[in-house]
C-alpha cells in the first residue's frame, strides 16, 4: 500500500515537473524588438565621482541640468565641468542601443563624443557619463536623474 | 566512554595531519628583496632619480613549490604615483631559474583591465590591490597599482625552487616627487586568493624620490598640514584642498569655522584672483567625525572667476579663521615637519597646476 502511494505522488511530481514549464516557439522571440531609449528631457546631475572617489557631498552639484530636447537641441543649465561648453545639438549612436551621446557645439563642426550608461537605478532611468574635463589623468563620472 | 575518547583523538588527529597537509602544500611564493637604488652621476647609489629619466627597480624572491601548476602565468604589480604613468611607460623584464637559461630576460606585459583575477571577487587586479593593500606607508592616495604578467606560461612541480629577479625600467616623470613605491607577486592559478601564501607584498623602505623636474616637491610619504587632490590637475578640473588639524600641534583646529584663502596666479605669475571671504564659499567641511580633516572642493576656473583667455598655473593658499587670529602657513608646516625656524615673513602654502 504504502509504495503504490509512493509510486503514484512520484509520477505526479514527474508531471508536474514538467507540464510546469511554458512552451515557447522560436519565432514568438524572434518578433521582439528592443524598444528606443528615449533619452529626450531634462536632466539633472546627481552623484560625481572623480578616479572612482563619490565626491558628490564635497560641493554642490545638484543645479547643473543638461536639457536634451526632442528637436535634437541641448543646453546647458549652471555650467559646471562638462564635455562640451556651448549649446548645440546632440543625438546617439544607436536609438536601440545608444552607447555614445554626441554633442555638437552650435557654430561647430566637430562631434564630440562620450560614454553612455543608462542603467534603472531604484526604478528610475539615470544616464551615466564618464568624462575628464580637466587633466586627462582625471576621470569623472557624472550620474543624471530625469526631472 | 574510552571509545568516545578514542574517536575525539582520532577527529583530532586527523584535523592535525590535515591542517599540516595543507600548510605544506601552500607557502609557495616568497618575495625577498627589492632595490630603488640609482647609480647617481658622482657614482654613488641613492634612491633617486632626475626627472624625465629612466630609473630601473629590481625585485628578488623564490618559490617553495610544493604542489603542480601548469600553464601559470606569474604576476608582478608595481605601486607607483600615477604621474608616472606606468602602464604606459613601463618596461618589465624577469629571470628565473625554471628558464633553461636563467640569465635571459624574459618579458611581461600588462595585464588589461578587463582580465580579471581568478578569486578578486570580481574586482580588477588594480581594484583589489588598491583596496586589500591601499597606497601601503603613502599618505597621499594619487597613486595606483599596475599588474603586469609572464607572457610566458609556465609548468612547475612539486619539488621546483626556483629563484626570480624582476626588472622595472620606467620613465620617472618631469614631477619632482617623493613616494615609497610598492611591489606585489601572485600567480594566475591563485588571482588575489585569501591565502597569503601565494602572494606577498613589500614597500620599499627609504621613499624613492624624483629630483630636478617641475613644480613643488610632492610628499606622497609624510603627513602634512596640507594636502591636494588629485595631484595633476588643471583649471576645469574639480579639486580638493585639505586641512588636516590633527597631524602636528595647532591652533586653528580648535576654531569654530576654518576657511580658505587662496590667489591664483596665471602661467606669468600674474595674480588672477584672489578669494578671501569668509562665506560658505570658503569654509572648509569636516571630513568624517572620526578625523580632524577639513575640506573644500571647487571647481577653479569658477571659484577664482577666471577671465576668458586666461589659465591657472598655480595657487598660493592659507588656512585660517574667522578673524585671521591662526593661519596654518608653509612654514609652520616645515617647523612642524622638518623642525626649520621661521626666519622673516611665513610662507603660503603653494599648488602648481600641471598635468602630464
Amino acid at each position: 500500500m504504502k509504495s503504490k502511494t509512493l509510486i503514484v505522488t512520484t509520477i505526479l511530481l514527474i508531471c508536474t515537473f514538467f507540464n510546469s514549464c511554458d512552451t515557447f516557439k522560436d519565432n514568438e522571440f524572434s518578433n521582439n524588438i528592443e524598444s528606443i531609449k528615449n533619452l529626450d528631457g531634462v536632466w539633472q546631475l546627481k552623484t560625481v565621482s572623480r578616479n572612482g572617489i563619490d565626491i558628490t557631498n564635497t560641493m554642490d552639484f545638484s543645479q547643473f541640468r543638461l536639457n536634451l530636447n526632442i528637436d535634437g537641441s541641448y543646453t546647458l543649465e549652471n555650467y559646471l565641468p562638462f564635455a562640451v561648453k556651448k549649446d548645440g545639438k546632440w543625438r546617439v549612436d544607436d536609438p536601440q542601443y545608444p552607447f555614445h551621446l554626441i554633442f555638437r557645439e552650435n557654430n561647430s563642426t566637430t562631434d564630440v563624443t562620450i560614454g553612455l550608461k543608462y542603467p534603472i537605478v531604484a526604478g528610475k532611468r539615470i544616464i551615466s557619463i564618464s568624462l575628464s574635463p580637466g587633466c586627462h589623468s582625471n576621470t569623472y563620472i557624472y550620474e543624471f536623474e530625469k526631472k | 566512554m574510552k571509545n568516545i575518547f578514542k574517536n575525539i583523538r582520532s577527529t583530532r588527529l586527523k584535523i592535525f595531519i590535515s591542517t599540516v597537509f595543507v600548510l605544506l602544500l601552500v607557502g609557495c611564493v616568497f618575495l625577498d628583496t627589492v632595490s630603488i637604488t640609482q647609480t647617481q652621476d658622482d657614482g654613488t647609489q641613492a634612491a633617486s632619480a632626475k626627472a624625465g629619466t629612466t630609473a630601473t627597480f629590481s625585485v628578488t624572491g623564490h618559490i617553495n613549490c610544493i604542489e603542480d601548476h601548469g600553464d601559470v602565468q606569474f604576476i608582478f604589480s608595481f605601486l607607483a604615483p600615477k604621474s608616472w604613468n606606468v602602464r604606459k611607460n613601463a618596461k618589465v623584464t624577469y629571470k628565473t631559474t625554471l628558464h633553461t637559461n636563467p640569465d635571459e630576460e624574459l618579458n611581461m606585459s600588462v595585464v588589461p583591465e578587463s582580465t580579471l583575477p581568478k578569486n578578486g571577487g570580481g574586482r580588477s587586479w588594480g581594484e583589489a590591490l588598491i583596496q586589500d593593500y591601499g597606497v601601503g606607508p603613502n599618505v597621499l592616495s594619487d597613486m595606483e597599482w599596475v599588474t603586469f604578467a609572464t607572457d610566458a606560461k609556465w609548468a612547475i612541480f612539486n619539488g621546483d625552487k626556483p629563484i626570480y629577479t624582476i626588472y622595472i625600467r620606467t620613465n620617472v616623470g618631469d614631477q619632482n616627487l617623493k613616494a615609497y613605491l610598492g611591489f606585489f607577486i601572485n600567480h594566475t592559478d591563485d588571482g588575489m586568493s585569501t591565502s597569503l601564501d601565494h602572494k606577498k607584498v613589500k614597500f620599499s623602505d627609504t621613499p624613492f624620490e624624483v629630483v630636478g623636474g617641475k613644480g613643488l616637491m610632492i610628499d606622497y610619504s609624510s603627513e602634512h598640514f596640507n594636502k591636494v587632490q588629485p595631484l595633476s590637475v588643471l583649471q576645469d578640473d574639480y579639486v580638493t584642498f585639505s586641512f588636516n588639524g590633527g597631524v602636528f600641534q595647532n591652533d586653528l583646529i580648535s576654531s569654530q569655522e576654518i576657511y580658505f584663502e587662496g590667489k591664483a596666479y596665471d602661467e606669468n605669475g600674474v595674480v588672477i584672483a584672489e578669494v578671501n571671504e569668509k562665506s560658505s564659499k570658503t569654509l572648509l567641511k569636516k571630513e568624517t567625525q572620526y578625523n580632524r580633516i577639513y575640506s573644500l572642493t571647487m571647481w577653479p576656473a569658477s571659484y577664482f572667476t577666471v577671465p576668458e583667455g586666461k589659465v591657472i598655473k598655480r595657487i598660493e593658499y592659507v588656512f585660517t579663521n574667522n578673524d585671521r587670529s591662526v593661519i596654518i602657513t608653509q612654514s609652520d608646516d616645515d617647523f612642524a615637519v622638518k623642525g626649520t625656524v621661521l626666519v622673516g615673513e611665513k610662507r603660503s602654502f603653494a599648488f602648481e597646476f600641471l598635468c602630464d
